[in-house]
């Protein structure tokens, strides 16, 4: 090295300015040649699920996985299990962080990974980067705070998403549970408010790729009435937001249809929050018109948590789940999919929220994971 | 003269190097000292005069609601109000909305079953745990173990799919447990008094509803899993999580929290 390093001064002091670069030129080289390589991941041709049901699903929460590995690992276990469909929530400020400026490294390696795992994509999109958001010390604010002077900035991102994804992701879902004041920024509901960003939100998807599926709608089921701080009732809100002219604003309507402590086939009614509330959303649609489209239940599920209100024995959500998948396929015709609150979450809630999950934060499999798997497989219990 | 240029050359660009880190390092300096830091939450109590809880009130014998917020976190809220010298007002949020609320500020503390999180403790300000709600290991009566471990190629009993069945299989292979599948904690308790098990994973509060009807059990001092449940503030908020834990603190030492535990848990 000594003598290398003294030619090098040698040339520096005695060689022109050229010389200097060619030679800054080579370190720069040398650098990038030793940088180390990010790890490749071979994402192999798409394997079809085998499944005994084709309407299962899961809602996944991969967008916050920190490991490549793990996503790989989580989608490989929703292929396993037998579920063909997967949500999963694709924050507008991961992707979005300067106005105009997209970065999809993220949500590619997802979609290509599940693709791979052969894995149809319902791809959530909400939240609100902070850009597009009042600045802290004016009003603080969580991210689901968008202002109606930014909703254009908001189908901009949709425009921009459907457009990267064009035949990669042939279903996305505009917004969650405006319902709740909470998912609307902390702010009163408003579903006229909702309506009016579909609108400008729908014909950019549209545009960019006329075959995607327009999912809007995504409901919480919740019995508040008007005027309640926290929301408000589902189908109080559907009603209003077919006033509003909804129906020119979504191709499936995106249903979240909780059982909570009630089995899968508890029947409807407009005061009961249950599994089968998702068929009064459906006589809603037929109501208005719109027994044309057809409806995926994005959000519901059991917890197993039996301390929680809502919560059910392990064997019990164990049984209410099974019930679900078999009722929306024997059943509901107009149902496309139906996806479980929530196959794995990134890091652990420390809460009931876990007993939601199929798999733990570590990818440990829950024993609702192996009821379905052997469901989905037919093998018989 | 050709050297002399260039060493004047490296000096200035040396100078201007020092020049742009004196630079960057002046403004990372000047935005730490005018980042908007968020005042106390304390202050905010006082000169309202009232505390705000976030709760999820439907989580008994902890938080329930019936006309009333109810259930040992409620009061032990308004006791912690009472000696603060301020009133108390409630919020309800479901377990994946305590943390936003706090983080906008509706509320000034969390009180709703939330477990000591070490991933959150830069965001977030703890108290002391007020109860443990983690898996514990009941035994027959004067049984002479101490852990898990201590089961080794014995049988332990577990409810089917709950949080003491996912603790024990990843034990299985260790402690070469060999399980016994049952479909309720109570169950479980009823294989060990039968004999059918050795021991039995079940959560704290099972055990002591178990231990208050029935006796010839004991709970092992060592838990197996620790869900610790604590009071929560903004990190921004120093002044009123030392005033709550102070409170705390004071409410475990003239016994007024064990009063409080015998009222809502068994």
């Amino acid at each position: 090295m000594a003598p290398m390093f003294a030619l090098s001064r040698a040339a520096w002091r005695h060689r022109g300015r050229a010389w200097q670069w060619r030679c800054a030129g080579a370190v720069a080289l040398v650098l990038v040649l030793i940088a180390p390589l990010p790890t490749p991941f071979v994402l192999g041709a798409p394997v079809p699920v085998t499944t005994v049901n084709p309407k299962i699903g899961v809602h996944t929460r991969l967008t916050d996985e920190v490991e490549p590995r793990k996503i790989l690992q989580t989608l490989r276990l929703v292929h396993d299990m037998g579920a063909p469909w997967i949500v999963e929530f694709f924050p507008w400020p991961y992707y979005e962080p300067v106005k105009g400026q997209f970065d999809w490294a993220g949500a590619d390696f997802i979609v290509d990974a599940a693709r791979a795992e052969g894995l149809e994509v319902v791809a959530r999109l909400g939240a609100v980067p902070d850009w597009a958001r009042p600045k802290p010390e004016e009003l603080e604010t969580n991210w689901n705070y968008l202002a109606e002077e930014h909703f254009p900035d908001y189908a901009d991102f949709v425009g921009a998403f459907v457009t990267h994804f064009k035949g990669r992701v042939h279903y996305v879902i505009l917004w969650n549970e405006p319902n709740l004041t909470r998912e609307w920024g902390f702010r009163p509901v408003d579903p006229e408010g909702y309506v009016h960003l579909l609108s400008l939100a729908y014909p950019r998807a549209k545009a960019a790729d006329p075959e995607v599926q327009v999912l809007a709608g995504a409901l919480a089921p919740t019995l508040e009435p008007e005027g309640s701080q926290w929301g408000l009732n589902d189908l109080l809100f559907l009603e209003r937001l077919y006033a509003a002219g909804f129906a020119d604003y979504y191709d499936i309507l995106a249903v979240h249809s909780y059982g909570l402590a009630l089995p899968a086939d508890d029947p409807p009614a407009p005061e009961r929050i249950n599994y089968r509330r998702a068929e009064l959303a459906r006589e809603s649609m037929v109501r208005h018109g719109e027994s044309d489209k057809p409806i995926m239940i994005t959000e519901t599920g059991w917890n197993d948590q039996p301390r929680w209100i809502h919560g059910v024995r392990p064997a019990q959500r164990v049984a209410y789940t099974l019930a679900a998948y078999r009722m929306a396929q024997e059943q509901w015709p107009w149902c496309r999919m139906t996806a479980m609150w929530a196959f794995k979450y990134p890091a652990p809630f420390h809460n009931y929220m876990d007993n939601y999950a199929f798999v733990s934060a570590d990818l440990v499999p829950r024993v609702i994971y192996e009821e379905v798997r052997d469901y989905s497989q037919g093998i018989a219990r | 003269m050709p050297r002399l240029k260039r060493e004047y050359d490296l000096l200035l660009l040396t100078a201007a190097l020092l020049v742009a880190a004196a630079g960057i390092f002046g403004w990372r300096v000047w935005s730490i000292a005018h980042k908007r830091v968020r005042p106390d939450a304390w202050t905010d109590v006082q000169a309202r005069g009232r505390l705000l809880v976030g709760t999820d009130p439907t989580f008994m014998p902890f938080s329930g609601y019936e006309g009333d917020y109810t259930g040992l976190e409620p009061e032990i809220m308004r006791e912690v109000a009472r000696r603060l010298g301020v009133e108390i007002q409630f919020f309800a949020h479901g377990g994946d909305g305590l943390y936003e609320a706090l983080d906008v500020g509706q509320v000034d503390v969390l009180a709703g079953q939330m477990v000591i999180d070490p991933q959150r403790m830069g965001l977030y300000r703890y108290s002391m745990p007020y109860y443990d709600a983690g898996q514990v290991l009941v035994v027959p009566a004067g049984t002479d173990a101490v852990d898990l471990a201590s089961f080794s190629d014995r049988r332990v009993a577990v409810e089917l799919g709950s949080e003491g069945d996912g603790v024990a299989r990843r034990a299985q292979a260790a402690d070469q447990l060999t399980l016994v599948h049952t479909d309720a904690p109570s169950a479980a308790l009823d294989a060990v008094a039968a004999g059918a098990a050795d021991a039995a994973i079940v959560d704290r509060l099972s055990a002591q509803e178990v231990l208050r009807e029935r006796s010839g059990f004991a709970i092992l001092p060592t838990p197996v899993t620790s869900e610790p449940y604590a009071l929560v503030t903004r990190f921004s908020s120093p002044e009123l999580a030392r005033r709550l834990q102070e409170a705390l603190r004071a409410m475990q030492a003239d016994g007024t929290l064990e009063t409080l535990y015998r009222k809502w848990l068994p």
